[in-house]
């Protein structure tokens, strides 16, 4: 742009020729102005819609009998929630059993890895002692352990101690690892209380824990959802672990069904495969949506 | 009489430490779990695979050691070579496709549309990938690429075109694999440009408007710099987690046909669970760790704890340790 933009209202006092050049310039302006606005809302719009479309295509697809191009609604590939899933003869463990599981896993990474990141996070934000600062910067050594690194030594460590083939060892493997990251994240909530609040909370008499419900909690809720969150998330969406830990065919997770459902040799219809992906990421997307408040309030 | 104001004196002093014992208690209690992770399991799980990568041992768990055979044995493996290739290629361009297509999303949903709730929308449907099991993910890109006519690229080249179908994963593995990699990966990116687009003071932009500049000048000469912070952190620390991620490849393509898709973590990952070599697939994971300590050790002097910190805990889920 070659001439400083005038501002809205400079123009006005000037003649007609003025006012005629001052409304060209403001047109060109509005226009210019316009312009990026449009351009992101077309970029934008042609890079997501077929993410979504795919999506929305997956629904589609298992609500459809007509394979690719969903044009009658069935209800046929969902029969795997009342009836047995049967593939090549190959009959699968209930699905509701499969989805308790991956449930059992998902809750109990998120209850387990809140609790002790919590309990720590607070320690280490409230209390000094020391040692403090070597204990926090150890998360990021944690954290940067490459995951196959690890793996190795939890196949040794999960047969010793008893553990390989449960769901209470992968369980624990995915609580253990995702204990830093989420103390890390829940002492940044608990250093963000102001120290008035608790001084005031404790000279009207409050106990620790009353401290911890009416002065904490409100504060670091936020925190609180994004690693339950997260923890769930990380804990539904398991593959690796389970693969290759668990041998048994009776304590399977929804991740390992669909993985074996979607090779090319399975005769499994798109319709079926697509119903159990669907079936299996709707929990993710309604904890997302119901976080959606919390999780935008997070600082990242 | 002195018997007795030793009693007390000792009860006085030692009434003060008994509560001070007590009132470090409740912490200590509260920190044991973190503690017992941080410095035992974690230290148990290093020196386990350490001592692993020394030995042959294999699906029997027998601690054979062998020396440093297996380390040697990496330097010569004839795969290696194509390996480091393709982690290379998928590490870069992969981080390519999640900074450019990030930076894309984050400064048009927070900038150039105007409107919030449709740049909010925008950011919803990107972070849809984020929240899908990785499964689903595979799922839907062998479904895009499928070599059947049922796939959808397929499909559509079947329609536009009248191609026949085409084995896609066959014929770019790794494009595919860097594609999905890249392309479902970039919401991390997106969060982190965007929530650094928001942070910059809303008058900055005031004055750049009041002081006519151009919106060239005002993304080249005051929102970049903003991002040059994120950038180098998403590029050390992403960079890093790509490098040492294996979980999409795994499930995309398996690393093959032929190795052409395979990267280092994933053959560690395959050494030791596909042909249960447990001591040969440590030692080739062991060969990350000296990379992953460098770049953590230099960031760390550049950056700063917090800092990097920062950067990485938008990400617990996709760099997290597992194990």
């Amino acid at each position: 742009m070659e001439n400083p933009i005038p501002l809205q209202g400079t123009g006005t006092v000037g003649g007609d020729l003025k006012n005629q050049h001052d409304n060209l310039l403001n047109r060109r302006r509005r226009w210019l102005q316009a312009l990026p606005n449009g351009v992101a809302i077309a970029v934008m719009t042609a890079g997501s819609l077929p993410l979504l479309a795919i999506y929305v295509w997956m629904v589609l697809v298992s609500f459809s009998d007509s394979g690719l191009i969903p044009t009658k609604f069935t209800l046929d590939h969902w029969s795997f929630l009342w009836s047995e899933l049967n593939i090549d003869g190959y009959v699968y463990p209930s699905v509701w059993i499969v989805f308790l599981n991956t449930l059992f896993i998902a809750v109990g990474t998120a209850v387990f890895e809140v609790a002790f990141s919590l309990m720590a996070g607070y320690a280490i934000s409230q209390t000094k002692f020391p040692g403090r600062n070597f204990l926090l910067q150890s998360t990021i050594l944690t954290h940067a352990f490459p995951a196959i690194t690890g793996l190795i030594a939890a196949f040794y460590i999960l047969n010793t101690t008893g553990l390989l083939n449960t769901l209470t060892g992968i369980m624990v493997l995915k609580v253990l690892g995702g204990i830093p990251m989420s103390t890390w994240i829940i002492k940044g909530f608990f250093d963000e209380v102001p120290k008035e609040l608790t001084w005031a909370a404790q000279t009207d008499g409050c106990g620790k824990f009353k401290i911890f419900y009416t002065v904490f909690l409100p504060k670091i809720w936020p925190g609180v959802t994004a690693i339950s969150l997260f923890a769930f998330l990380s804990g539904w969406g398991e593959y690796v672990m389970v693969s290759v830990f668990i041998f048994d065919d009776s304590i399977n997770t929804l991740s390992i069904i669909i993985k074996s459902l979607f090779n090319e040799t399975s005769s499994a219809s798109y319709g079926l495969v697509m119903a159990l992906a669907t079936f299996y990421m709707l929990p993710c997307v309604i904890l997302y949506f119901f976080s959606q408040k919390a999780l935008s309030n997070m600082k990242m | 009489m002195m018997n007795d104001e030793l009693q007390e004196g000792s009860a006085a002093l030692k009434r003060p430490l008994w509560s001070k014992i007590r009132e470090q208690l409740a912490p200590g209690i509260m920190l044991l779990p973190f503690m017992l992770n941080q410095y035992v399991l974690f230290v148990i799980t290093a020196v386990i695979v350490i001592l692993i990568s020394f030995t042959s041992m294999d699906s029997a768990l027998q601690w054979n050691f062998n020396g440093l055979d297996n380390f040697k044995r990496a330097l010569i493996d004839p795969a290696i070579g194509l390996i480091i290739w393709n982690t290379v290629l998928f590490v870069c361009v992969t981080m390519f496709i999640k900074v450019v297509w990030g930076l894309t999303i984050a400064l048009s949903t927070t900038y150039y549309i105007r409107s919030q709730r449709v740049g909010r929308l925008f950011r919803m449907i990107w972070l849809l990938p984020r929240v899908s099991p990785g499964v689903v993910e595979a799922l839907l890109w062998i479904w895009i690429f499928s070599s059947g006519s049922n796939g959808i690229l397929n499909l559509i080249m079947h329609a536009l075109y009248g191609w026949e179908p085409v084995n896609w994963l066959d014929r770019y593995p790794l494009m595919i694999n860097i594609a999905l990699s890249g392309i479902m990966g970039s919401s991390m990116s997106m969060i982190i440009f965007s929530s650094a687009i928001q942070s910059i003071e809303k008058s900055y932009f005031y004055v750049a408007k009041v002081d006519g500049a151009s919106e060239w000048v005002i993304l080249r000469k005051l929102m970049l710099p903003f991002l040059k912070w994120p950038l180098t952190f998403l590029l050390v620390w992403q960079g890093l987690s790509m490098f040492t991620s294996y979980e999409s490849i795994l499930l995309l393509t398996d690393g093959g046909p032929m190795n052409r898709s395979e990267t280092w973590a994933l053959y560690a990952f395959h050494t030791a669970f596909s042909t249960l070599n447990f001591g040969y697939g440590s030692a080739i994971s062991l060969f990350i760790l000296p990379v992953v300590v460098l770049a953590m050790f230099i960031s760390y002097r550049v950056f700063g704890f917090k800092k990097m910190m920062k950067s990485a805990q938008s990400s617990p889920q996709d760099t997290e340790r597992k194990g």
